[in-house]
Protein backbone atom coordinates (compact mmCIF):
# COMPACT_ATOMS: atom_id res chain seq x y z
CA UNK A 1 0.00 0.00 0.00
CA UNK A 2 1.33 3.67 -0.68
CA UNK A 3 1.67 5.81 2.18
CA UNK A 4 1.27 8.84 -0.24
CA UNK A 5 -2.67 7.70 -1.44
CA UNK A 6 -3.88 9.71 1.27
CA UNK A 7 -2.37 12.78 -0.52
CA UNK A 8 -2.35 11.55 -4.23
CA UNK A 9 -5.69 11.05 -4.01
CA UNK A 10 -6.80 14.28 -1.96
CA UNK A 11 -4.49 16.42 -4.29
CA UNK A 12 -4.40 18.92 -1.37
CA UNK A 13 -3.30 18.51 2.01
CA UNK A 14 -3.38 22.35 2.44
CA UNK A 15 -6.86 21.50 3.59
CA UNK A 16 -6.67 18.30 4.83
CA UNK A 17 -7.48 18.33 8.48
CA UNK A 18 -8.48 14.11 9.23
CA UNK A 19 -5.74 13.44 11.02
CA UNK A 20 -7.81 10.08 11.39
CA UNK A 21 -7.19 9.01 7.57
CA UNK A 22 -3.66 9.66 8.07
CA UNK A 23 -3.60 6.81 10.78
CA UNK A 24 -6.14 4.80 9.12
CA UNK A 25 -3.41 4.80 6.08
CA UNK A 26 -0.27 3.92 8.25
CA UNK A 27 -2.32 1.44 11.17
CA UNK A 28 -0.40 -1.72 9.56
CA UNK A 29 2.46 -0.64 9.43
CA UNK A 30 2.22 1.85 12.72
CA UNK A 31 1.19 -1.50 14.96
CA UNK A 32 4.07 -3.74 13.26
CA UNK A 33 6.69 -1.52 14.27
CA UNK A 34 5.35 -0.37 17.63
CA UNK A 35 5.25 -4.85 18.40
CA UNK A 36 9.03 -4.51 16.90
CA UNK A 37 9.89 -1.30 19.07
CA UNK A 38 7.85 -2.98 22.44
CA UNK A 39 9.69 -6.23 21.99
CA UNK A 40 13.21 -4.88 21.37
CA UNK A 41 13.19 -1.99 24.10
CA UNK A 42 11.15 -4.61 26.56
CA UNK A 43 14.18 -7.53 26.25
CA UNK A 44 16.82 -4.81 26.40
CA UNK A 45 15.15 -3.10 29.42
CA UNK A 46 14.95 -6.35 30.80
CA UNK A 47 18.31 -8.13 29.93
CA UNK A 48 20.15 -4.72 31.87
CA UNK A 49 17.52 -5.14 34.44
CA UNK A 50 16.78 -1.15 33.97
CA UNK A 51 15.81 0.68 36.95
CA UNK A 52 16.06 -2.03 39.35
CA UNK A 53 18.45 -0.28 41.84
CA UNK A 54 16.47 2.92 41.36
CA UNK A 55 12.95 1.20 41.82
CA UNK A 56 13.55 -1.54 43.40
CA UNK A 57 12.33 -4.45 43.06
CA UNK A 58 8.88 -4.80 43.69
CA UNK A 59 8.79 -1.37 41.31
CA UNK A 60 11.40 -1.78 38.26
CA UNK A 61 9.09 -3.72 36.30
CA UNK A 62 6.86 -0.78 35.64
CA UNK A 63 9.24 1.18 35.18
CA UNK A 64 10.79 -0.98 32.05
CA UNK A 65 6.71 -1.86 31.00
CA UNK A 66 6.12 1.93 31.25
CA UNK A 67 9.29 3.25 29.27
CA UNK A 68 9.02 0.56 26.62
CA UNK A 69 5.64 1.35 26.14
CA UNK A 70 6.18 4.95 25.67
CA UNK A 71 8.95 4.63 23.49
CA UNK A 72 7.84 2.01 21.65
CA UNK A 73 4.15 4.21 20.58
CA UNK A 74 6.62 7.11 19.83
CA UNK A 75 9.25 5.34 17.87
CA UNK A 76 6.69 3.10 15.93
CA UNK A 77 4.25 7.07 15.03
CA UNK A 78 8.06 8.74 14.41
CA UNK A 79 8.63 6.27 11.73
CA UNK A 80 5.71 5.55 9.66
CA UNK A 81 4.36 9.33 10.21
CA UNK A 82 8.10 10.80 9.05
CA UNK A 83 7.97 7.75 5.79
CA UNK A 84 4.05 8.48 5.09
CA UNK A 85 5.40 12.78 5.17
CA UNK A 86 8.10 11.81 3.11
CA UNK A 87 6.13 10.10 0.28
CA UNK A 88 3.51 12.93 0.76
CA UNK A 89 5.82 15.45 0.76
CA UNK A 90 9.23 16.00 0.09
CA UNK A 91 12.14 17.58 1.91
CA UNK A 92 13.41 18.29 5.71
CA UNK A 93 14.40 15.18 7.14
CA UNK A 94 14.45 16.86 10.34
CA UNK A 95 12.09 14.97 12.13
CA UNK A 96 13.64 11.21 11.28
CA UNK A 97 17.00 12.88 12.47
CA UNK A 98 15.32 13.56 16.17
CA UNK A 99 13.77 10.47 15.99
CA UNK A 100 17.62 8.33 15.58
CA UNK A 101 19.44 10.74 17.94
CA UNK A 102 16.40 9.46 20.34
CA UNK A 103 16.71 6.16 19.65
CA UNK A 104 20.49 6.64 20.66
CA UNK A 105 19.43 8.56 23.95
CA UNK A 106 16.85 6.11 24.95
CA UNK A 107 19.50 3.45 24.88
CA UNK A 108 22.11 5.05 26.73
CA UNK A 109 21.24 4.47 30.10
CA UNK A 110 20.75 0.96 29.78
CA UNK A 111 23.54 -0.52 27.87
CA UNK A 112 26.32 2.09 29.07
CA UNK A 113 25.41 1.20 32.99
CA UNK A 114 27.13 -1.73 34.30
CA UNK A 115 28.46 -2.92 31.55
CA UNK A 116 32.18 -3.02 30.86
CA UNK A 117 31.95 -0.23 27.68
CA UNK A 118 32.18 2.70 29.37
CA UNK A 119 35.65 1.52 31.41
CA UNK A 120 37.04 0.13 28.60
CA UNK A 121 37.00 3.08 26.93
CA UNK A 122 38.37 5.18 30.22
CA UNK A 123 41.38 2.27 30.14
CA UNK A 124 42.38 3.35 26.05
CA UNK A 125 41.99 6.58 26.94
CA UNK A 126 43.58 6.86 30.22
CA UNK A 127 44.98 3.44 31.38
CA UNK A 128 44.05 1.30 33.97
CA UNK A 129 44.04 2.06 37.55
CA UNK A 130 43.54 5.63 38.62
CA UNK A 131 40.32 7.13 36.22
CA UNK A 132 38.92 3.43 35.64
CA UNK A 133 38.34 2.60 39.33
CA UNK A 134 35.76 6.06 39.12
CA UNK A 135 34.08 5.05 36.11
CA UNK A 136 31.19 4.62 38.44
CA UNK A 137 31.04 8.84 38.27
CA UNK A 138 29.48 8.26 34.46
CA UNK A 139 27.85 4.72 35.22
CA UNK A 140 26.30 5.65 38.27
CA UNK A 141 24.67 8.87 37.04
CA UNK A 142 23.52 7.11 33.79
CA UNK A 143 22.36 4.55 36.23
CA UNK A 144 20.12 7.56 38.87
CA UNK A 145 19.09 9.87 36.43
CA UNK A 146 17.73 6.60 33.78
CA UNK A 147 14.34 8.76 34.42
CA UNK A 148 15.70 11.79 32.57
CA UNK A 149 17.33 10.36 29.38
CA UNK A 150 14.07 8.26 28.86
CA UNK A 151 12.45 11.63 29.18
CA UNK A 152 14.18 13.45 26.63
CA UNK A 153 14.42 10.57 23.98
CA UNK A 154 10.83 10.53 24.43
CA UNK A 155 10.62 14.42 23.77
CA UNK A 156 12.89 13.82 21.04
CA UNK A 157 10.61 11.32 18.99
CA UNK A 158 7.54 13.43 20.50
CA UNK A 159 9.02 16.39 18.28
CA UNK A 160 9.75 14.00 15.22
CA UNK A 161 6.16 13.17 15.23
CA UNK A 162 5.03 16.70 16.01
CA UNK A 163 6.99 17.79 13.00
CA UNK A 164 5.97 14.63 10.19
CA UNK A 165 1.99 15.88 10.89
CA UNK A 166 3.06 19.81 10.81
CA UNK A 167 4.19 18.77 7.28
CA UNK A 168 1.63 16.43 6.57
CA UNK A 169 -1.08 18.71 7.58
CA UNK A 170 0.64 21.71 5.62
CA UNK A 171 2.94 21.05 2.97
CA UNK A 172 3.98 24.11 2.46
CA UNK A 173 5.87 24.86 6.09
CA UNK A 174 9.30 24.89 6.25
CA UNK A 175 8.90 22.03 8.94
CA UNK B 1 25.84 16.36 3.34
CA UNK B 2 22.49 15.16 4.45
CA UNK B 3 23.40 10.89 3.97
CA UNK B 4 26.69 11.99 4.84
CA UNK B 5 25.41 13.27 8.66
CA UNK B 6 22.98 10.01 8.64
CA UNK B 7 25.86 7.66 8.03
CA UNK B 8 27.65 9.27 10.52
CA UNK B 9 24.83 8.39 12.87
CA UNK B 10 24.08 4.97 11.24
CA UNK B 11 27.63 3.82 11.88
CA UNK B 12 28.08 5.20 15.33
CA UNK B 13 24.74 3.25 16.33
CA UNK B 14 26.30 0.00 14.83
CA UNK B 15 29.79 0.91 16.53
CA UNK B 16 27.78 1.10 20.16
CA UNK B 17 25.74 -2.24 19.59
CA UNK B 18 29.08 -3.89 18.66
CA UNK B 19 30.50 -2.58 21.52
CA UNK B 20 28.04 -3.43 24.20
CA UNK B 21 27.77 -7.02 22.42
CA UNK B 22 31.61 -7.14 22.86
CA UNK B 23 32.31 -5.91 26.50
CA UNK B 24 28.92 -6.10 28.00
CA UNK B 25 26.94 -9.56 27.22
CA UNK B 26 28.26 -12.12 30.03
CA UNK B 27 31.97 -13.59 29.46
CA UNK B 28 30.12 -17.27 29.72
CA UNK B 29 33.02 -18.76 28.81
CA UNK B 30 34.98 -17.17 31.95
CA UNK B 31 38.48 -17.00 29.78
CA UNK B 32 39.85 -14.47 32.16
CA UNK B 33 40.88 -10.65 31.20
CA UNK B 34 44.39 -9.24 31.24
CA UNK B 35 43.27 -7.15 33.74
CA UNK B 36 42.72 -9.65 36.24
CA UNK B 37 45.36 -11.67 37.90
CA UNK B 38 45.81 -15.12 36.07
CA UNK B 39 44.04 -18.14 37.53
CA UNK B 40 46.77 -20.22 39.01
CA UNK B 41 48.35 -17.56 40.58
CA UNK B 42 48.58 -16.74 43.89
CA UNK B 43 45.52 -14.72 44.98
CA UNK B 44 46.83 -11.12 45.52
CA UNK B 45 47.23 -9.94 49.46
CA UNK B 46 45.18 -6.84 49.81
CA UNK B 47 42.84 -5.57 52.72
CA UNK B 48 39.06 -4.87 53.03
CA UNK B 49 37.20 -4.30 56.05
CA UNK B 50 34.00 -6.33 57.24
CA UNK B 51 30.87 -4.04 57.20
CA UNK B 52 29.54 -6.04 59.84
CA UNK B 53 31.86 -5.25 62.35
CA UNK B 54 34.58 -2.40 60.82
CA UNK B 55 37.39 -5.34 60.87
CA UNK B 56 40.16 -4.98 58.81
CA UNK B 57 41.18 -8.14 56.93
CA UNK B 58 43.35 -9.16 54.45
CA UNK B 59 43.04 -12.11 51.25
CA UNK B 60 45.82 -14.12 52.73
CA UNK B 61 43.76 -14.53 56.17
CA UNK B 62 40.59 -16.33 54.30
CA UNK B 63 42.89 -19.29 53.85
CA UNK B 64 41.61 -22.74 54.70
CA UNK B 65 38.24 -23.32 52.55
CA UNK B 66 37.41 -21.95 49.18
CA UNK B 67 36.93 -18.34 49.25
CA UNK B 68 34.08 -16.28 46.02
CA UNK B 69 35.50 -13.06 46.53
CA UNK B 70 32.90 -11.20 44.10
CA UNK B 71 33.36 -7.40 43.50
CA UNK B 72 30.39 -4.91 43.07
CA UNK B 73 29.13 -1.32 42.91
CA UNK B 74 25.74 -0.60 45.12
CA UNK B 75 24.23 1.86 42.08
CA UNK B 76 24.54 -1.44 39.61
CA UNK B 77 21.35 -3.09 38.50
CA UNK B 78 23.48 -6.23 37.12
CA UNK B 79 24.95 -6.30 40.89
CA UNK B 80 21.17 -6.13 42.41
CA UNK B 81 20.14 -9.11 40.10
CA UNK B 82 23.80 -11.18 41.33
CA UNK B 83 22.60 -10.74 44.64
CA UNK B 84 19.12 -11.97 44.38
CA UNK B 85 20.81 -14.81 42.40
CA UNK B 86 22.83 -15.62 45.53
CA UNK B 87 19.83 -15.18 47.95
CA UNK B 88 18.79 -18.46 45.96
CA UNK B 89 21.74 -20.52 46.14
CA UNK B 90 23.72 -19.45 48.77
CA UNK B 91 22.76 -22.73 50.36
CA UNK B 92 24.35 -24.33 47.66
CA UNK B 93 27.93 -22.25 48.72
CA UNK B 94 27.46 -23.72 51.90
CA UNK B 95 27.07 -27.00 51.58
CA UNK B 96 29.94 -27.17 48.92
CA UNK B 97 32.08 -24.99 52.01
CA UNK B 98 32.81 -22.51 49.68
CA UNK B 99 32.68 -18.85 51.47
CA UNK B 100 31.40 -15.74 49.53
CA UNK B 101 32.41 -12.66 50.56
CA UNK B 102 30.92 -9.95 48.82
CA UNK B 103 33.33 -6.30 48.01
CA UNK B 104 31.96 -3.33 47.16
CA UNK B 105 34.83 -1.70 44.89
CA UNK B 106 36.87 0.80 46.26
CA UNK B 107 34.40 3.78 46.67
CA UNK B 108 32.06 2.56 44.76
CA UNK B 109 33.85 3.22 41.46
CA UNK B 110 33.68 6.96 42.31
CA UNK B 111 29.68 6.91 42.55
CA UNK B 112 28.09 6.78 46.01
CA UNK B 113 25.41 4.66 46.21
CA UNK B 114 23.89 2.76 48.89
CA UNK B 115 25.99 0.90 51.98
CA UNK B 116 26.97 -2.55 50.87
CA UNK B 117 25.08 -3.51 54.14
CA UNK B 118 21.73 -2.15 53.02
CA UNK B 119 22.56 -3.55 49.64
CA UNK B 120 22.43 -7.21 50.25
CA UNK B 121 19.84 -6.54 52.65
CA UNK B 122 17.46 -5.52 50.22
CA UNK B 123 18.75 -7.53 47.37
CA UNK B 124 20.06 -10.86 49.24
CA UNK B 125 17.80 -10.81 52.40
CA UNK B 126 18.82 -14.56 53.27
CA UNK B 127 22.40 -14.72 52.97
CA UNK B 128 23.30 -12.96 56.01
CA UNK B 129 21.72 -15.50 58.28
CA UNK B 130 24.39 -17.75 56.75
CA UNK B 131 27.71 -18.20 58.06
CA UNK B 132 29.39 -18.64 55.10
CA UNK B 133 28.53 -15.06 53.29
CA UNK B 134 30.04 -11.80 54.67
CA UNK B 135 29.96 -8.26 53.14
CA UNK B 136 33.48 -5.97 52.81
CA UNK B 137 34.71 -2.42 51.60
CA UNK B 138 37.47 -2.69 49.39
CA UNK B 139 40.36 -0.37 50.12
CA UNK B 140 42.27 0.83 47.10
CA UNK B 141 44.77 -1.53 46.71
CA UNK B 142 42.81 -4.40 46.91
CA UNK B 143 40.40 -3.17 43.77
CA UNK B 144 43.66 -1.96 42.03
CA UNK B 145 45.15 -5.72 42.24
CA UNK B 146 41.89 -7.47 41.53
CA UNK B 147 40.13 -4.94 38.98
CA UNK B 148 42.32 -2.58 37.63
CA UNK B 149 40.34 -1.53 34.81
CA UNK B 150 37.10 -1.03 36.77
CA UNK B 151 35.13 -3.28 35.36
CA UNK B 152 31.76 -4.44 37.68
CA UNK B 153 30.59 -7.72 38.63
CA UNK B 154 33.78 -9.89 38.34
CA UNK B 155 34.78 -12.28 40.74
CA UNK B 156 37.43 -14.81 41.87
CA UNK B 157 37.49 -18.30 43.14
CA UNK B 158 40.17 -18.93 45.78
CA UNK B 159 41.69 -22.16 46.60
CA UNK B 160 42.40 -23.34 49.99
CA UNK B 161 45.93 -23.10 49.29
CA UNK B 162 45.29 -18.97 48.46
CA UNK B 163 45.64 -19.84 44.70
CA UNK B 164 43.09 -18.63 41.90
CA UNK B 165 41.19 -21.55 41.07
CA UNK B 166 38.86 -19.55 38.49
CA UNK B 167 37.94 -16.19 37.38
CA UNK B 168 34.83 -14.26 35.22
CA UNK B 169 34.28 -10.67 34.48
CA UNK B 170 31.37 -11.69 33.29
CA UNK B 171 28.26 -10.88 35.71
CA UNK B 172 27.45 -13.52 38.88
CA UNK B 173 24.07 -13.55 37.57
CA UNK B 174 24.98 -14.92 34.00
CA UNK B 175 27.69 -16.92 34.85
CA UNK B 176 26.24 -19.07 38.17
CA UNK B 177 26.44 -21.89 36.23
CA UNK B 178 29.98 -22.02 34.90
CA UNK B 179 30.82 -20.91 38.46
CA UNK B 180 28.71 -24.10 40.02
CA UNK B 181 30.25 -26.35 37.25
CA UNK B 182 33.71 -25.13 38.84
CA UNK B 183 32.93 -25.28 42.46
CA UNK B 184 31.09 -29.31 41.89
CA UNK B 185 34.31 -30.19 40.51
CA UNK B 186 36.28 -28.92 43.67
Amino acid sequence: MDYANGYSESGNFETFEDTASVFKAIKVRLIAFFAAFFIFYYAIFSYFSFGLVLFGISYYFYYILVSSIVLSVLASLSITLGLYSQKAVKGSTAGSRSGIYAFVVSLVPSTMCCTPVIPSILVAVFGSGGIALASGAIQGVLSDFSPAFILVAALLLYYSVHVSLKRIKKPSCEC
Amino acid sequence: MQKRKMTYVVVGILVVIALVYFFGIDNSSGASQSFMPPVGAKAPNHSFIYASNGTVANVSSLGGKPVLLWFVATWCSGCAVGNEMLNDNISYFKNKGVDVIEVELYRDLGYSGAPISSFVKEYAPNVTSYSNFRSAISGYNLSLAYDKDGYLDIYYLIGPNGKILYENDGSLAATLKELKSKVNSL
